[in-house]
């Protein structure tokens, strides 16, 4: 993990002295949603996790710096997060994004009034998060940040809006995935070319 | 008309009888072809830029109401050692766009840049569809040389080969850059799932019509053009898909058991509906004598088919006149082999357009059924209890039921399955495993949890296969009802499936991992887009 959070703080400082000028490609939504759905798992996230962060492409493709907050979260550390639920507040303190974004969700569509997601980095990641769960959903959420917390409610009215459409994608965006996607590659052996599909194909035909 | 039940999933989503699926009238390549007669599509060819020794490219416009699009197809002199099927190939005969619109030189001189190189360019979301296309080597020389002396091809040869070309990729929905399938969703007859990639197949295979034509300078026999479809060599990368798309699996099931069910009510037939039946049966029996296969085993198959499809057209006329008479041919086939179940399912649904049209319509889905995180975990049990109840008799103590394993090879980034105890790699396992996944969320689902969500939050690992429960109780023909890490589990299975539904024929297995078929055989030309629509289980007519 050591070496995570200093590859993670070295690109996320590049990356943000260098906004504007990143090379930048055109991505499909499913591409970049393919992307992150490996790199979550690569990452060692459940599954479902990554299915999560994974419905979040088309959103997060909507501005360039948070898909590298995205980046950032992805990377940081995945500590266990210490959850309390208190009279319709549910509090998770040292929240993690790629983590505590789903629970949150969960936890608001269930019934919760207000969920508090306490000393999270890249906090900024709750917008996009919201926004695809009242998609979804088809229910309204509003957030505070307070010092280096979040606090989320549900809301009567739609506050949060949409953010248009897909950008062209940073380059070290995709590069950073990649490294975590690769992590889901199992390296060829002799027997797995053996039984690859097609293996032994001669066209004759 | 009574109505008859559905089959039940417990049946139909067996792997063994989804790997006896035939194509039928509700299959994509059909509906698309039928859809495009009754838009009065117009295809043209703007460019043919194709030298005298058959390289270049050209482009293929069809105006579908007020929408074109266009396929642009690249041809290179290919040596023949680079010649293969295999996705870790890096160059082919003949590489495809289907381009959004009518390109300009600006465009072409673009698409010719980054299509013959596939995987390795990069595209934008004016091109919808990317394929590539290998010849057939004996076919598609004894074609041009015949049409050089001005004689027509050996029909053998046709009967048994049956394409000029096999593509060995159709890449959609958002793949190395090209559109987003979201762009299609408005797109009128092309929304519906893998239409646009049906479209292209279905334009290759008249651009390489032109192409011996143009090489050969004379004209192939319209019926042997007609035969002419095109091949496809499908491997195990597509196997996964029906495991993650289950609503979508679901919609294809469910829309064709309604069908089943809708024709299984029939009362009684017309004279005239069973005349058509009849002549169905005569085709069925021509068909299954073309049908041959050089895996001794799938050919077993085919040879009990073949006598079963006897026993079956021996009873047509005295079932038919029964009361009921499809659910009673349905009925009496229940004896015979899955092969001939199912190839009377597709039989008994191709003359009643009218009652099974229609439900194409319902095959598509986003696939985005969100979470319900406020289910009662009580909720939950009785789904699992009632809905799952098949993935119990699995031991995954038990080496023979956790033998495989499905993962991405980092060689060419190809789907493969692997052996557990064998190979290397298992820890990094694609999570297909999902009758293994239930009975881990079974162990841990205690009444200590009021609802979904306050689960999740103890136990995330689950989030994925909770989903698939709260999926299925509203989709029930989402799972493959079988354990897909099994030392029995053939993946071939899988690929009839889905190929069926795209509308291929005569699945030729070269291993239990892929296959090889043909598809668009027996379809209308470009220039028959005038509501013809009896070509299921085509023959060839000399």
């Amino acid at each position: 993990m050591k070496k995570n959070t200093k590859y993670i703080t070295n690109w996320m400082k590049t990356f943000l002295d260098q906004e504007g000028t990143w090379p930048v490609k055109s991505y499909s939504v499913n591409e970049v949603s393919t992307l992150i759905s490996k790199a979550c798992r690569g990452r060692g996230l459940p599954n479902g996790h990554a299915f999560e962060m994974a419905s979040l492409a088309s959103v997060l493709m909507s501005d360039q710096v948070w898909m590298g907050f995205f980046v950032g979260a992805l990377y940081d550390t995945l500590d266990e997060p210490v959850i309390s639920l208190d009279n319709k507040i549910l509090t998770i303190n040292r929240a993690k994004f790629i983590i505590s974004g789903p629970m949150a969700i969960d936890a608001l569509i269930s019934g919760v009034q207000t969920v508090v997601l306490r000393d999270m980095p890249w906090n900024r990641l709750v917008l996009p998060l919201l926004i695809n769960a009242q998609n979804k959903y088809k229910c309204f959420f509003s957030f505070k940040i307070i010092d280096s917390s979040v606090v989320i409610s549900h809301s009567n009215t739609k506050v949060l809006s949409n953010l248009g459409d897909p950008k062209l994608v940073p380059d070290p965006v995709i590069d950073a995935l990649d490294i975590l996607a690769k992590k889901t590659y199992v390296p060829s052996s002799e027997i797995s070319r053996r039984f690859g599909a097609g293996a032994g194909l001669i066209d004759t035909d | 008309m009574s109505g008859i039940p559905l089959r039940e999933p417990k049946t139909v989503m067996k792997l063994n009888r989804l790997g006896a699926m035939f194509p039928t009238r509700m299959s994509f390549m059909r509906t698309l072809l039928r859809n495009l007669s009754q838009k009065q599509a117009i295809i043209s060819r703007p460019v043919w830029e194709i030298d005298d020794t058959g390289f270049g490219h050209a482009v293929y416009t069809i105006k579908i109401g007020d929408q074109e699009y266009s396929l642009v197809a690249f041809t290179n002199d290919l040596d023949p050692s680079d010649r293969t099927d295999r996705v870790i190939a890096t160059a082919w005969d003949s590489s495809y766009v289907l381009y959004d619109g009518v390109p300009d030189i600006t465009e072409i001189n673009r698409l010719q840049k980054s299509v013959p190189r596939q995987e390795v360019g990069r595209f934008s979301a004016k091109e919808l569809v990317l394929s590539r296309a290998n010849k057939s080597l004996r076919l598609f020389a004894h074609v041009v040389e015949a049409l050089k002396n001005g004689k027509q091809p050996d029909t053998k040869m046709i009967k048994d080969i049956g394409y000029l070309m096999r593509t060995t990729a159709v890449y959609g929905n958002g793949k190395f850059g090209i559109a987003d399938r979201k762009i299609l969703m408005n797109r009128d007859i092309l929304s519906g799932p893998f239409m646009a990639e049906m479209l292209t197949v279905w334009m290759i295979r008249g651009f390489t019509h032109d192409l011996v034509e143009h090489l050969g300078g004379s004209k192939l026999d319209k019926n042997i053009k007609t035969y002419l479809g095109v091949g496809n060599a499908t491997g195990l990368g597509m196997a996964p898909f029906l495991v993650t798309h289950p609503e979508l699996l679901s919609n294809w099931m469910m829309a064709r058991e309604t069908g089943l069910a809708r024709v299984r009510a029939i009362p009684s037939l017309s004279q005239r509906q069973q005349n058509q039946l009849l002549e169905l049966a005569d085709r069925v029996v021509n068909h299954l004598n073309d049908w041959e296969v050089s895996d001794q085993e799938y050919q077993l198959r085919i040879s009990l088919l073949r006598t079963e499809w006897v026993e079956i057209s021996k009873n047509l006329r005295s079932l038919m006149v029964k009361e009921k008479p499809i659910n009673t041919l349905v009925n009496f086939s229940k004896k015979f082999s899955l092969d001939c179940q199912e190839l009377v399912v597709a039989f008994v649904i191709e003359p009643f357009g009218d009652l099974v049209d229609g439900l194409t319509c319902c095959m598509d889905s986003d696939g985005s059924m969100p979470l319900n995180p406020i289910m009662d975990i009580s909720e939950l049990r009785e789904f699992i209890q009632k809905d799952w109840h098949w993935s119990l008799k699995f031991d995954f103590k038990s080496k023979k039921e956790t033998a495989q394993f499905w993962y991405v090879s980092e060689e060419k980034l190809e789907p493969r399955l692997g052996l557990r105890y064998e190979e290397p790699g298992s820890e990094l396992e694609n999570p297909l495993d999902i009758a293994r996944q239930i009975e881990k969320l079974r162990l841990d689902l205690t009444e200590d949890f009021t609802n979904v969500a306050e689960f999740l939050r103890h136990f995330p690992e689950h989030r994925s296969v909770l989903r698939r429960v709260q999926v299925m109780a509203s989709y029930p023909y989402s799972e493959i009802q079988d354990n897909m890490i099994s030392e029995s589990c053939r993946p071939i299975d899988m690929l009839r499936c889905k190929l069926s539904y795209f509308g291929a024929a005569k699945f030729d297995p070269k291993s239990d991992r892929w296959v090889r078929i043909t598809l668009a055989q027996g379809a209308p030309l470009f220039d028959e887009l005038d509501g013809r629509d009896d070509w299921w289980l085509p023959v060839f007519s000399s």
